[in-house]
């Protein structure tokens, strides 16, 4: 029978990791999922099942499962346990034989920070004045540079870093809106 | 909701108000429209509930450069807010500025504290002058007054004793019990009459039984009469 979806269309693809996992022979130890939604990014990212463990009937969709996980061409130094997320319908089985295809990779390196961002940036324009007006009323140095101190938000997977002292980044922050990532959308704007 | 300030002008106008050259209205007029949809609480309405809304379509190119923008923005103003947060902590209560601005306070307290110490004195020497003079005539008028009290009652006192002394010069002629029939008898003897008579002209003639013939007109005596008569 034809399935027929009723409601919203959703970006999953695929299925929960219980309803791969409770069909496979020893619950699929050694096999490889992919979640669709990394598929994405050119690098592959997938997870390597180490053990699966059922629970308790509160949420059937649900499972646990510890696994390797590599993501974005980039393995994990320790194995992740996969639970919360793994209700969502969006996982797919790797078949025994697309699996050495799909997991080669010429850089399984060690997820690294190799992005290093600037410590300061200059001010903004109107606030860069209104200190320089500070100092001035003060009677301080007026011809120092002010700089900020820039503040990013640290994640376990990103790939950037705020530089340490004396460390030259490799990444700079533009002033203005920046580079524009997608050209075409300024084609017809007149930019200073 | 917009609505045109052409709606409100005839009121306006109504009033005597010119619109545009008295009050400098904006074209545009804003009224509050307190409930714009359903409340929250209630459920889809019966003709939405199978009603799928599509999925809206995001351009990649655009939804990337959006997102890159957005990243942008967070990080500097990030940044600037950390920035304006150190600033308030350097300036706020326990930053080393604070503390000297409380320690000159302390000491500029102090200072008033002498001055105004100073001033307590001076003023406390001046108070003490003006107390000391006012003791000093209230002494004398409380003293006046002693004196004045005392040279009343002296007055008073010789007064009665001037009393005692008249009565007891008046009392050589009292009646008692040794002398009384003494009395009787002199008063049988000078009975008094107290009846008078008097005429048209005023003149007065003593006794019950005296008649106008009795009294030689060189000796007549005339009624004195007092206030003005009508």
């Amino acid at each position: 029978m034809p399935i027929k979806y009723v409601g919203r269309t959703t970006s999953f693809k695929g299925k929960t990791l219980w309803e791969i996992v409770g069909n496979l022979k020893n619950f699929g130890v050694g096999r490889i999922v992919v979640r669709s939604t990394f598929e994405r990014y050119p690098e592959p990212s997938y997870l390597k099942i180490c053990k699966v463990q059922a629970l308790a009937n509160e949420d059937p969709r649900k499972v646990r499962i510890l696994a390797e996980k590599v993501f974005r061409g980039r393995k994990y130094p320790k194995i992740v346990e996969v639970c919360s997320t793994s209700y969502k319908a969006d996982y797919r089985l790797l078949p025994k034989d697309e699996e050495q295809a799909y997991c080669k990779t010429d850089s399984q390196v060690v997820l690294e920070k190799v992005r290093i961002l600037p410590r300061t940036i200059p001010f903004p324009p109107l606030l860069r004045e209104m200190i320089l007006a500070d100092r001035r009323a003060k009677g301080g140095d007026v011809t120092k540079e002010p700089e900020m101190e820039m503040i990013f938000g640290e994640t376990r997977d990103s790939l950037s870093r705020k530089a340490r002292e004396d460390e030259e980044p490799n990444v700079m922050f533009e002033p203005g809106i920046g580079t524009p990532r997608s050209p075409e959308l300024y084609a017809n704007i007149q930019r200073s | 909701m917009l609505r045109s300030v052409n709606a409100i002008y005839p009121n306006l106008q109504y009033l005597g108000l010119q619109v545009w050259n008295d009050l400098k209205l904006s074209p545009v007029c804003i009224q509050c429209v307190r409930w714009k949809r359903k409340p929250r609480w209630l459920p889809v309405a019966k003709s939405k509930l199978f009603r799928i809304p599509e999925r809206p379509k995001i351009d990649e190119s655009e939804d990337i450069e959006l997102k890159r923008l957005h990243d942008r923005y967070r990080t500097e103003m990030r940044s600037v807010r950390n920035y304006f947060r150190q600033e308030f902590k350097e300036t706020s209560a326990n930053s080393l500025a604070a503390l000297q601005g409380s320690k000159d306070e302390e000491e500029e307290h102090l200072r008033c504290m002498k001055e105004n110490e100073e001033w307590n004195k001076q003023v406390a020497l001046l108070r003490e002058q003006r107390l000391t003079k006012i003791q000093e005539a209230r002494k004398e008028i409380i003293l006046a007054k002693i004196i004045a009290f005392e040279e009343r009652e002296k007055e008073q006192l010789e007064k009665a004793e001037q009393m005692v002394r008249e009565e007891k010069e008046r009392a050589k002629f009292y009646i008692t019990a040794d002398n009384i029939d003494k009395a009787i008898e002199d008063a049988l003897i000078s009975p008094v009459d107290h009846n008078y008579a008097i005429d048209l002209e005023g003149h007065i003639f003593q006794g019950h039984k005296t008649k106008p013939t009795d009294v030689p007109p060189d000796k007549l005596e005339k009624v004195q009469v007092q206030g003005l008569v009508s």
